[in-house]
This record gives structure tokens, sequence and C-alpha cells, in this order.
């Protein structure tokens, strides 16, 4: 019987259901966009580590960096802007099988399966890092820190004993606020694991808000969208990006809201107001706002925070102190993000676009590359004495020995 | 791959070398580029994979 079973699922792999093949299809673009934010972070995280100047403002630089971080960062290789469209898409993202067939067993698959899908392979990316970076001598990070002259290079901090260890890796999906502060943040190199810690936490405001969607009144998910923006806005949580990714996946399968998308802003007797050009001016606002805090006023990049009324209505709480050293929901990438999402619903030529092969399988493997952007060190044994000689010509300096290699 | 190899190669290249702080880094850049291609494609296909297949089977087996 096991072994039936075994077979089934199997055949189950290799076989495609095809309804569900193509509902997937349609949808690939999101793949796609995934595989432009893999390339991004992939430039950002480099740069961050060996042109720091090109990325912020708190390291400085030669003049022609600071000018390209000027002009190119805030498209293409913007921190704030890439971990929110992340957020956003995840939102978007994890509804469509549920908003597509609306059912207890598609609803109970999601949340059966998600934690797994992504806990493992966080979980395996964790240990190889922590046993990576208690294993050899980091001093050569140190090394390329002072001769690249960037400060944020750090060697990543690791958990004291195998049980705070497990510890570290078990706490990434339990987590529910200061996602910066976990331990496998500190831990895993470029700091960066704050970031599926708090989308697997947001997963949870899109999975209670989905089941209400199929079943009410799609003309009024506008409003109840809007209400629960404004509330989260309020608090400035990130449930007014989730809400955002859910609304425009309940666009994109209610058959009822795309008509109203496709058919724009009725008032009056005057001819429609087409949806595209909010979309357009949503998304040029974001870049102006973005340009603005990155080119103009880079000291005063969290002032946009003065938007969110409890900031002003709480004791002690300051635009000072908000989340500091951890990321927030920002303004200038939420009317970006949605833009774009807007946007994509709207045009079938962006969609073919991102269609393409390379996009969706790069967007395909973009938590594999998470991963591995930071990790592994098999693969270059011939380099291997190369890499001990520099250690000990490093030891030596810090020791203050006089050593000639 | 960054932090590992990456960093080491700009490291060996520029303190134990003497080249230049540019080429190096382009060097740095082409390992990262190649072992990220490469690793993210083992780890998709060996771990991600994998998750996803275990995930879906613990759940038709719950269904049991």
């Amino acid at each position: 019987m096991a072994q039936v079973k075994f077979v089934h699922s199997i055949k189950g792999m290799l076989t495609t259901n095809t309804q569900a093949s193509s509902a997937r299809q349609s949808q690939d673009y999101l793949y796609g966009l995934r595989g432009i934010l893999a390339i991004e972070s992939f430039l950002w995280l480099f740069l961050k580590t060996f042109v720091p100047a090109v990325v912020t403002n708190d390291v400085s630089g030669p003049g022609h960096q600071v000018i390209a971080r000027k002009i190119f960062s805030p498209i293409f290789w913007n921190e704030s802007l890439i971990s929110s469209f992340f957020v956003i898409l995840s939102a978007r993202s994890v509804c469509i099988h549920f908003l597509q067939e609306p059912t207890a067993k598609t609803f109970a698959r999601s949340l059966m399966t998600r934690p797994l899908r992504i806990g493992i392979p966080l979980a395996f990316a964790l240990v190889f890092s922590i046993s990576i970076f208690s294993c050899i001598d980091t001093v050569y990070i140190d090394l390329a820190a002072q001769a690249l002259k960037n400060p944020n290079l750090a060697v990543p901090i690791m958990p004291s004993s195998a049980l705070a260890s497990f510890n570290t890796i078990w706490d990434v999906l339990w987590m529910v606020r200061d996602f910066g502060d976990q331990m496998a943040n500190q831990a895993f190199p470029g700091t960066t694991m704050w970031s599926p810690s708090l989308i697997y936490s947001q997963s949870y405001t899109v999975y209670i808000a989905m089941v209400i969607l199929p079943f009410t009144r799609a003309s009024w998910h506008v409003q109840a969208v809007a209400i629960f923006s404004i509330g989260s806005f309020w608090f400035d949580s990130w449930g007014w990006y989730s809400a955002a990714g859910l609304f425009v996946a309940d666009i994109s399968h209610n058959p009822d809201l795309a008509a109203r998308l496709r058919s724009g802003i009725k008032i009056g007797e005057s001819p429609s107001f087409p949806y595209w050009i909010l979309a357009v001016l949503s998304v040029t606002a974001g870049f102006v706002m973005k340009y603005l805090w990155v080119a103009v006023f880079p000291e005063h990049l969290r002032a946009e925070l003065v938007l969110h009324p409890s900031l002003h209505l709480t004791q002690g709480l300051t635009i000072h102190n908000f989340n500091t050293g951890q990321a927030y929901a920002r303004l200038d990438d939420y009317l970006i993000v949605v833009g774009i999402l807007v946007l994509l619903e709207l045009s079938t030529r962006m969609r073919s676009f991102l269609s393409s092969r390379f996009l969706v399988e790069a967007g395909k493997r973009s938590l594999s590359k998470h991963q591995v952007f930071i990790l592994h060190e098999k693969g270059l044994t011939g380099y291997r004495p190369l890499h001990r000689t520099v250690l000990d010509v490093v030891r030596c300096q810090y020791q203050g020995v006089r050593c000639s290699t | 791959m960054l932090y590992v190899v990456s960093i080491r190669v700009f490291v060996a290249l520029h303190e134990l070398k003497h080249v230049p702080v540019a080429s190096a880094i382009f060097v740095a850049f082409v390992s990262y580029l190649a072992l990220t291609a490469a690793f993210a494609e083992a780890f998709y296909w060996t771990i991600e994979k994998s998750a996803s297949w275990f995930a879906g089977s613990i759940f038709e087996w719950s269904r049991n």
C-alpha cells in the first residue's frame, strides 16, 4: 500500500495537471518580476560589500561613486525598494491558489505547506552559514573591510553554542516583530535574514484577509482594503503592504473587479478616466520621493515617518527611535510597487516580457539565490594554499610581528 | 558565496598579489556571479524542490 502511494506521489510530481499548469502560466510574470528583483538584490549585495559609496550615504567615497549612487541606486539597487517589493509580491502570490479555487482544501494546503517550503530551505541555509563561519578564520573579512574602507562589512556574529544555534534557526519563522534584532539576522552574512522572516510573518495577515474575499460582495472589497490599510498605516505596521498585494491579486482573479479596472473611473457623462494614468502617476510620485530622499536629502531619509499619526500620539515614540536599525514600511516604495503591479494587470505586453523564460527561471530560484549569494566555501580547493598564506600574513600583521612572504 | 569566496578572492589578489582595487573587485564579481549561479541551481534542485515535494506529500498524507 505504502509503495502504491509512493508511486502515485512520484507520478504526481512528474505529470502536471493541465488546469493548474495553465493557471500557473498565467501568473508566470510574477516569477519574472521576482527574477528582476533577484538580479537587483544580487547587485545590491555586491556593491554594498565592495563599493559601499554607491549604495549608502553613510560611507564617503569618490565623487563619481556618489553621483552613481544618486542617479542609479533608486532604480537598480535600492535596499528598501527591493525588500518592499518582495514583501508586497509575496502577499500578491501566497493567495493565488486560494483565490483561484476558494475551497477549504486549498486553504488548508496553503497553511500546511508554506512553513515547510520556506522553513526547510532557510534552516539549511542557516545550518550551512553557522557551520562554515564557526569553523573558518574570518580575519580576511576585517582585512577586506579595511582595504575597501567599508565600516559596514562585518563578520557575522555566531551563536554561542549548539543549542543557541538551534534556537536561532527555530526562531526565524516564529518572530512577529523586531525582525532585524533576531540572532539569525546577525548570524547570516549580509544581515538579510530579517526579510524572509518578515515575509513569512506577514503571510498570516494575507491568509486571514483572503478567506473573506471570495465570499463577500466584490464592490465592497475596495472600501474594506482601504480601511484596513489606513488602520495599519496609522501605526506603520506592514499590514498596508500585505493588503495592497492581496488587493492586486483580488483584482486579477475577480472578474467584476478586473472589468472595473479596465473600464476606468466613470464620472458623470464624461469619458472614463483610465486607471493606468493613476498607476503611472503613483510610480512617478514614488520615484520622485525616492530621488528626493536618496539624492537631495539623504540625511532626512526617515523624515517621511511623520506621515504616520501614531508616532505623534504615542508617548516616547519619534521618527528617530521608531524601528531603529531595521526596515520599516515606506510610502515611496509602496507607491512604486503598487503602481507597477497595477500596470502589470493592465498591460499584456509587460506581462509577456516578464514571462520570458530567463526571468521566470531566475525568479523561481530567487530564494535559493538569496541563500547562496553569501554561502559556501567549497569548490576552490586550488585556491586554498593562497588563502592560507593570506591568513598567515593577516595574523602576523594583527599580532604586530614582522612577516615576510 | 560573497562572504566566503569573493571577499577572499579580493583579499588574496589585492593584499598578496598587489592587484589594484578595481581589478581585484572585478575578479571578485566574476567569481560571485559564477558561483552564485551554480550553487543557486544546486540549492534549488536539491533543497527547495525537495522541501516543496515534502510539504505537498505531508499534506496529502495528512488527509488519508
